[in-house]
């Protein structure tokens, strides 16, 4: 029987001839569809450069202008030899080496008490954002007076019968006092993407796993982790530039002291810029901060890309 | 034939308005950056800016009212009674006052000043960063603006607001210290309060005995500075003991922190915190509440707190000189605030007039120390403003001499050095650092290297 494998060349044109149509509306459609994209990204685009981009240009060529007028490296080898500038560099990465993964695992712990089924869930919702909504710099100076040696925390330790602290004057207590401020703003709201996170996961994964005898803690790391990966790495790389940046709580509550131990980049070099009028260091800076930056969040792109596609 | 989508069109034209708007808004702010970025604000400037200003004059003169922006470091309801004297003396000119934070001064100026957008037309310039201000084109050279002022302010602010031979600010405050003290903590502990005769004034090792003595009598605190690890507080402590300003050299760029005077006087003020007499931890905006509430004996302050601590009814209080190491010299803080004008104002003329109205004439002077009383840098003013002070508590009896004798006998003012800025900065830090605790000698030595590598850069 091989008429049926017999082609009809007549058929086989106006096959081939659909085909091509097709191609050709398909690379009309994409043509257009690619079109509309670039008209729908370009405003985004044009502000990224003008405002962002060209800022960052701007910092990097300042950063290369010497105080007595000349150009080079000057400021880098200035910077690089100063023992403040690496102390706050240390300080800057020890900061965010504790605080991210604290405010992440505090976050992440917090939505899934949320996600719960929880009398007053919602209240719950609200307070732990509420924080949030505080503009940081009142934060700030709330939290400045509650650490004060005669301020309320001390009040408390002291009603209990325990010593008082001297909060953000003492070295081994300043950063325990900065990260506990930081994250009491933070946490609430990096648990918002983690909640919207936890909802989207399909809660018959969950029964299936049950159903298979997976207790809590199995089925936490092998569904709810990999599930949240995305919202996880956005909170995770937005959380590291947050903290990277921080500078209103360093203004307003320590100072960058004592000795330096909260010395945060960004303090430094508003100090430079606009204290000290030193606008090509701080310029050259920025731009060491931006590199340190870039590599890290790479590096947590990298760290939490989906393993089938390494 | 497939139909136009109208989201797609609406996208489109979406996308056209805001990039439009995108491109508007940026060529505005790319005008008005250039000059921050490319130049300082030169005499130039000025001279092109003053052919605006004429215009503007111009315009005010056919009976239009021009607003100068004032930017200060005072609450808006301190300003209130001077704005309000200048708007009445005359009809053409009104007056819109800014405050922002002392700390911040320094940045606003650098910011907007710096950046020349035009919206400061006079502002308040701390006497020793005058040199930086100057250096840096942030002030309007005044000389042909005020004659003479020889006799007008004294002599002293007059030499900090000229440099190089030409005049580039106006005093318009200056300034002293005294001590307080509280009648009540020192009753309770019986002591005899210290004299405001300035021949008879107590040392700070006296002072140190006596606020230990209140605080065993069940004071909170035996003693509390006014502007707590601040440099122009501390200033008098090494001067005192002959360690000098803590910058030497002609020009003012070789700093001095580890003689035997800044070493002695540092380690006793730090003491006084280590051994619990004063607090730790507090603000310098937070040391005046520990006093009005009777919680601190002793407090070296301004005298611009008489009128606040007058007004609290409970708090029982008097002053005397200021004290001195028994080893050195009686030495009190001076110079304040002086007036500058942005080189980029549009209103020269105008935020000339205020400025001579606050600064030469007595009334303006009375009215600005009205508000605040940081005893006014006009000389026909001062006397009548010391008097005023004194006329509020009968305990202050005295007083206005004693004002007169630190001005005229005692004051020293802050390094003449276009460094000032930076070394106050690092001092700040530095005075801050050891009142937490940190050894005064290894904080002084690091003080020295970041002050010469902040040097650097200059």
């Amino acid at each position: 029987m091989t008429i049926g494998h017999v082609e009809n060349p007549l058929v086989r044109h106006r096959r081939r001839a659909t085909a091509s149509d097709g191609r050709r509306r398909t690379f009309r459609h994409r043509h257009r569809d690619l079109l509309v994209a670039i008209a729908l990204l370009s405003p985004l685009i044009i502000a990224l450069i003008l405002f962002r981009l060209l800022p960052v240009a701007q910092a990097a060529i300042a950063s290369f202008q010497l105080p007595d007028g000349g150009t080079g490296l000057g400021n880098y080898r200035f910077m690089l030899d100063s023992p403040q500038f690496r102390n706050t560099v240390s300080v800057t990465l020890w900061f965010n080496l504790l605080i991210n993964p604290i405010q992440i695992v505090l976050s992440l712990a917090l939505a899934l008490l949320l996600t719960q089924r929880l009398p007053a869930n919602r209240i719950w919702q609200t307070l732990a954002f509420a924080p949030t909504a505080i503009p940081i710099a009142v934060s700030a100076i709330v939290w400045r007076v509650a650490f004060r040696p005669d301020g309320p925390i001390n009040a408390v330790l002291a009603s209990l019968g325990l010593p008082t602290q001297d909060w953000l004057i003492t070295e081994s207590l300043v950063f325990p006092s900065l990260i506990t401020m930081a994250s009491w703003v933070g946490v609430g709201y990096w648990m918002i993407f983690l909640i919207a996170g936890l909802r989207d996961i399909p809660t018959d994964l969950y029964e299936a796993a049950a159903l298979d005898g997976a207790g809590w803690w199995r089925s936490f790391f092998h569904i709810t982790l990999p599930l949240l990966r995305r919202q996880l790495t956005f909170v995770l790389v937005a959380d590291t530039v947050v903290n990277f940046l921080m500078f209103a709580p360093v203004q307003i509550m320590t100072g960058g002291g004592p000795n330096g131990a909260t010395d945060l980049i960004m303090w430094e070099t508003y100090q430079q810029a606009y204290r000290f009028d030193d606008y090509s260091l701080a310029a050259a800076q920025i731009v060491v901060v931006m590199t340190i930056m870039l590599i890290v969040v790479a590096v947590q792109f990298a760290l939490l890309q989906p393993k089938e596609r390494l | 034939m497939s139909r136009p989508k109208p989201l797609k069109i609406l996208a489109l034209l979406l996308s056209l308005v805001l990039v439009l708007a995108a491109c508007g808004g940026d060529a505005e702010d790319e005008t008005g950056d250039a000059p921050a970025a490319d130049e300082e604000p030169t005499d130039n400037d000025a001279v092109d800016d003053s052919g605006a200003d004429a215009q503007e004059t111009e315009e005010a003169a056919s009976g239009e009212t021009v607003e100068i922006s004032f930017v200060g470091t005072q609450p808006p309801e301190l300003l209130e009674p001077v704005v309000e004297a200048f708007e009445s003396s005359q009809d053409r000119i009104t007056v819109n006052y800014e405050s922002v934070p002392f700390e911040e001064l320094s940045a606003v100026i650098a910011q907007r000043v710096g950046g020349a957008t035009s919206d400061i037309d006079v502002y308040y310039a701390d006497a020793p960063r005058n040199p930086s201000i100057v250096d840096q084109g942030y002030a309007l050279e005044l000389t042909e603006y005020f004659d003479d002022l020889q006799g007008v302010v004294p002599e002293a602010g007059l030499e900090t607001a000229t440099i190089d031979g030409k005049l580039w600010t106006v005093p318009m405050r200056t300034s002293t210290q005294i001590l307080y003290y509280n009648i009540d903590l020192l009753e309770q502990a019986g002591i005899e309060p210290p004299s405001m005769d300035p021949e008879e004034r107590i040392t700070w090792e006296e002072l140190a005995d006596l606020a230990r003595q209140a605080q065993e009598a069940g004071a909170e605190w035996g003693y509390i500075d006014d502007q707590v690890s601040r440099y122009y507080q501390f200033q008098p402590l090494p001067e005192s003991l002959g360690g000098g300003s803590g910058l030497t050299g002609e020009e003012g760029l070789q700093p001095d922190l580890m003689n035997d005077g800044w070493l002695q006087a540092t380690e006793f003020w730090a003491g006084l915190y280590e051994e619990g007499l004063a607090p730790r931890g507090v603000a310098p905006d937070e040391t005046k509440p520990i006093f009005v509430n009777g919680n601190a004996a002793f407090m070296p302050g301004g005298p611009w707190w008489i009128p606040v601590f007058a007004e609290e009814e409970d708090l029982n209080f008097g002053v005397a000189a200021f004290p001195y190491f028994a080893d050195g010299e009686p030495v009190t803080p001076t110079d304040s605030e002086h007036l500058a004008v942005d080189p980029n104002s549009e209103h020269i003329e105008e935020a000339v007039e205020f400025v001579k109205f606050v600064t030469t004439t007595k009334d303006g002077a009375l009215a600005m120390a009205s508000g605040l009383a940081v005893p006014t840098a006009n000389l026909e003013a001062l006397p009548v403003q010391l008097a005023e002070l004194e006329s509020m508590r009968p305990e202050l009896e005295g007083f206005a001499d004693l004002a007169m004798y630190e001005i005229e006998n005692t004051a020293v003012p802050r390094p003449f050095s276009v460094g000032y800025v930076q070394f106050e900065e690092v001092m700040n830090t530095s005075l801050e650092d050891i009142r937490s605790g940190t050894d005064p000698q290894e904080r002084l030595q690091q003080a020295e290297e970041e002050i010469e590598s902040a040097f650097q850069r200059l």
